[in-house]
């Protein structure tokens, strides 16, 4: 992961009361969930996508009006993430970093919350601590394996984006 | 944590075999029960309240009175030189399962605990367990490690692909 700086000034403190009073998709039992391989394995190995295991936010699901935090004239999709004690995301790579339609995708993850013990965020072995809300960090490689679970006491809150072009 | 040693001898083919077929004793992760009579009980109890004791979580787990371990008999490693007892108790968590972050309650009264954790299979991605600011990663199979302190706040959850099993040691005067 790479360090890119500080955003905390751009996160809207509007946007964390939301996250915090309203729930947002329930993932994965609420909506499609994407016909991979990798979701196969999951379902066979034991994770039940009846239940909800994290929220999720984004430009269609939710009223929040985001932008960019950093300067880019490339193409953009967010989303949110709220885990409540005991949610998790199992280990997985992001589907949409390999879809025909974008291409150069760079990957970034932003929590919004200083680090709090049990909230866990893991990019391959790599294990995210004692970060501050706003950090902000680009992912080496787009396509790479990770996971996130609160094992904490409190909401765990993030904020993803993906940058690409339109292939 | 501290490494110590790597003890994949003592791991035999017949115990991981005996802990894949079976699956010990159910442990619920909310257990107010087993937290009270104590004021560090007390307070980690109701911190863990609000985001837990609605939820149904849960864990497997073996020790000598469970009922799947009456028919094979499991003597430790020896890790230590001296002759202190020992409480143990294998770990098993299926792909989703977890212990939110705790301290063990029996160390309150264990008089001079030492604390190993003793890896049954190589590290993979998705089996944390973490405490304070530190996740430990690629160790492997048979590795033990001492906690440099008993009593911190730690926890494992998997989210990983394969089920995931530790052997974990007190020992005490």
């Amino acid at each position: 992961m790479k360090y890119i700086g500080n955003y905390k000034d751009w996160i809207n403190p509007d946007w964390i009361q939301y996250l915090l009073n309203y729930n947002g998709t329930l993932r994965p039992s609420g909506g499609d969930n994407p016909d991979s391989e990798e979701f196969k394995i999951a379902t066979k190995v034991g994770y039940d996508l009846t239940k909800t295991y994290w929220q999720h936010y984004c430009n269609t699901s939710c009223p929040l009006v985001v932008t960019s935090p950093i300067n880019t004239d490339r193409e953009i999709m967010w989303w949110f993430i709220k885990m409540l004690p005991g949610n998790f995301m199992p280990m997985h790579r992001d589907p949409h970093v390999t879809e025909k339609d974008k291409s150069n995708c760079s990957r970034y993850w932003m929590p919004l919350q200083d680090y709090e013990p049990g909230h866990v965020f893991i990019y391959n072995d790599e294990f995210m601590c004692n970060y501050s809300a706003g950090d902000l960090w680009m992912y080496d490689d787009a396509n790479e394996i990770h996971g996130a679970c609160n094992i904490g006491y409190s909401p765990r809150l993030t904020f993803q984006f993906t940058t690409y072009d339109i292939s | 944590m501290i490494f110590l040693k790597n003890y994949a001898d003592w791991i035999t083919p017949e115990l991981m075999n005996h802990i894949q077929v079976h699956n010990g004793d159910l442990v619920p992760v909310w257990q107010p029960d087993r937290w009270k009579g104590h004021p560090m009980l007390d307070e980690a109890r109701e911190r863990a309240r609000p985001g837990y004791a609605h939820r149904s979580h849960d864990f497997h787990q073996f020790n000598p009175s469970s009922k799947d371990m009456q028919d094979f008999k499991l003597e430790l490693p020896i890790i230590e030189n001296d002759d202190r007892s020992a409480y143990w108790w294998i770990v098993k968590l299926y792909p989703g399962q977890m212990q939110a972050m705790h301290f063990d309650p029996h160390l309150i009264e264990t008089p001079n605990p030492k604390r190993y954790t003793l890896f049954l299979q190589d590290w993979q991605p998705g089996h944390i367990f973490t405490w304070g600011d530190k996740m430990l990663s690629n160790y492997k199979t048979g590795d033990l490690y001492q906690w440099s302190n008993p009593m911190c706040y730690h926890g494992v959850v998997n989210i990983g692909y394969e089920t995931r099993y530790t052997l974990q040691i007190t020992t005490y005067d």
